[in-house]
């Protein structure tokens, strides 16, 4: 089965928004991601990305723009990222662009080990 | 931390916030009151009404520093007994009208307080002094007690004013006084350079709302690139100790603070009971840990990263206690207090500069 529709999620306190599209194969994870229970968060976004691999779009780009997040999301966010490495083993263009804002050196310490450990280019963008 | 732990132990609830606080800390207030009382309405409209009211008096009425940690609010509950604590530097010329304002609601009936709080909302009577007198006469309306106060002078034109505010939200029968009071506590939080203190049940909702505190606190206080670890750091230690948190009469309770160390250094620090096999668990996991120079724990990282990555059963988080030794630099420490032979209770200091 081929993935068809857009899966939305609205932000909240404690969660991201999450918009991926696969028409475009334009992906977007902003806000927040500090749930209690982040495997159950990311759980249907990681479904969907499975199920988009099977027949992805020729690009896929990932943006990234989190301004809190926890432990538990971000080994979540590597497995989504990790899933979409997979993507370039079948010749498709995959990356991802990591949004960091100015002086906060957390969240560009954590793009940095992304770069590092995985091998999706990942761009970081200070904004 | 164990030993006040104990001695706050018939507290449901204990919070104090010392210092630099602002009016924009008051949603975040009100956010972590109607967290931890759910589903009461009426006893969340109550609490929710007297803590805004008293915590804009001590910010719409305090003298400027004179010291540090020279500012306290707290508010504390045993069953359906709270009580809201604030202590604040006023002017000392104002502290007769005070005192006498305060007084003078004393010896009125509730019929009485409703004409006072109507002429003062008319500008009429003692409500000279900006909001102070209205608010006054509503909060000892909504608590049906009028509050107690005392005033120590500190020099020629400053005095500590300290106000209590005690009231319930059913009638009970429970012995409504604090094992520690509102001295003593001051001193404590004083002494050890406490800047926030929670004592309670850590469910999402209150660590959200603490984090909510704390994060308008922080950006007014520090610069912007530290105020994103310390943050990471806070939602570390708290989902840590609601996680681990074994569960008691009292629900999954733990305490938490965070204060200042002798060169300046912010200290956080969470405390809560845990099984003696997580104890020990954790105790071998942090040393092991502990003994890895930087680059193996950046390996170590990288592999628990991987670690479920194909498979779809829930993996461990596993890191959190890795982001903690990265941001502290090594300086998270930890003490267990054996409580008997299923229990202990963890103490989880974290270090930054």
């Amino acid at each position: 089965m081929m993935v068809k529709e857009n899966l939305i999620y609205e932000g909240t306190r404690s969660t991201p928004q999450v918009e991926l599209n696969p028409e475009t194969g334009k992906f977007r994870i902003e806000g927040r991601s500090i749930p209690e229970n982040a495997f159950e968060f990311y759980k249907p976004v990681m479904e969907w990305l499975i199920e988009y691999n099977k027949t992805p779009n020729v690009e896929t780009h990932l943006e990234i723009y989190l301004e809190y997040i926890n432990s538990g999301s971000l080994k979540q966010l590597f497995r989504i990222i990790y899933v979409l490495e997979d993507a370039l083993e079948m010749g498709n263009e995959s990356y991802v662009t990591w949004f960091y804002r100015k002086g906060d050196e957390l969240m560009l310490q954590k793009g940095l080990e992304f770069q590092q450990f995985l091998d999706i280019p990942i761009q970081l963008k200070e904004i | 931390m164990y030993a006040l732990y104990k001695r706050l132990s018939e507290e449901d609830f204990s919070f104090a916030y010392l210092d630099n606080f602002t009016d924009k800390a008051t949603d975040a207030l009100v956010s972590i009151q109607d967290a931890r009382i759910n589903p009461d309405k009426a006893a969340r409209r109550k609490i929710r009404y007297l803590v805004t009211e008293c915590f804009q008096n001590v910010i719409r009425h305090s003298q400027p520093k004179y010291n540090s940690f020279d500012k306290l609010f707290a508010v504390r509950s045993k069953g359906n007994h709270h009580a809201v604590v604030s202590i604040n530097p006023v002017d000392q010329r104002k502290v007769n009208e005070l005192g006498a304002s305060i007084d003078s609601l004393k010896k009125l009936s509730e019929k009485e307080l409703k004409a006072v709080y109507l002429d003062a909302l008319q500008g009429k009577g003692f409500n000279k002094s900006g909001g102070a007198g209205l608010g006054l006469i509503e909060m000892a309306r909504k608590s049906k007690k009028v509050p107690n106060y005392t005033f120590h002078r500190v020099d020629n034109d400053t005095s500590e004013f300290q106000f209590e505010l005690a009231f319930h939200t059913q009638k009970t029968g429970v012995n409504d006084v604090f094992d520690i009071d509102t001295t003593e506590f001051y001193h404590y939080l004083k002494s050890n350079k406490v800047l926030i203190l929670q004592k309670g049940q850590f469910s999402q909702d209150v660590v959200m709302s603490l984090f909510e505190l704390l994060e308008g606190s922080l950006k007014n206080n520090i610069d912007s690139s530290a105020v994103s670890q310390k943050l990471y750091l806070v939602i570390e230690l708290l989902q840590n100790m609601s996680n681990y948190s074994l569960e008691t009469a009292k629900g999954k309770s733990g305490i938490f603070q965070i204060k200042l160390g002798e060169n300046g250094e912010t200290i956080f620090e969470t405390g809560n009971y845990l099984s003696n096999t997580e104890a020990d668990n954790f105790n071998s996991h942090l040393n092991e840990l502990k003994n890895l120079g930087k680059i193996e724990l950046l390996k170590r990282y990288n592999k628990e990263l991987r670690k479920g990555l194909k498979e779809n059963d829930k993996p461990n988080a596993g890191i959190g206690i890795m982001e903690m030794l990265k941001l502290t630099q090594g300086n998270l420490d930890y003490h267990i207090e054996p409580i008997d032979d299923k229990k202990s209770f963890i103490v989880l200091t974290a270090t930054v500069k």
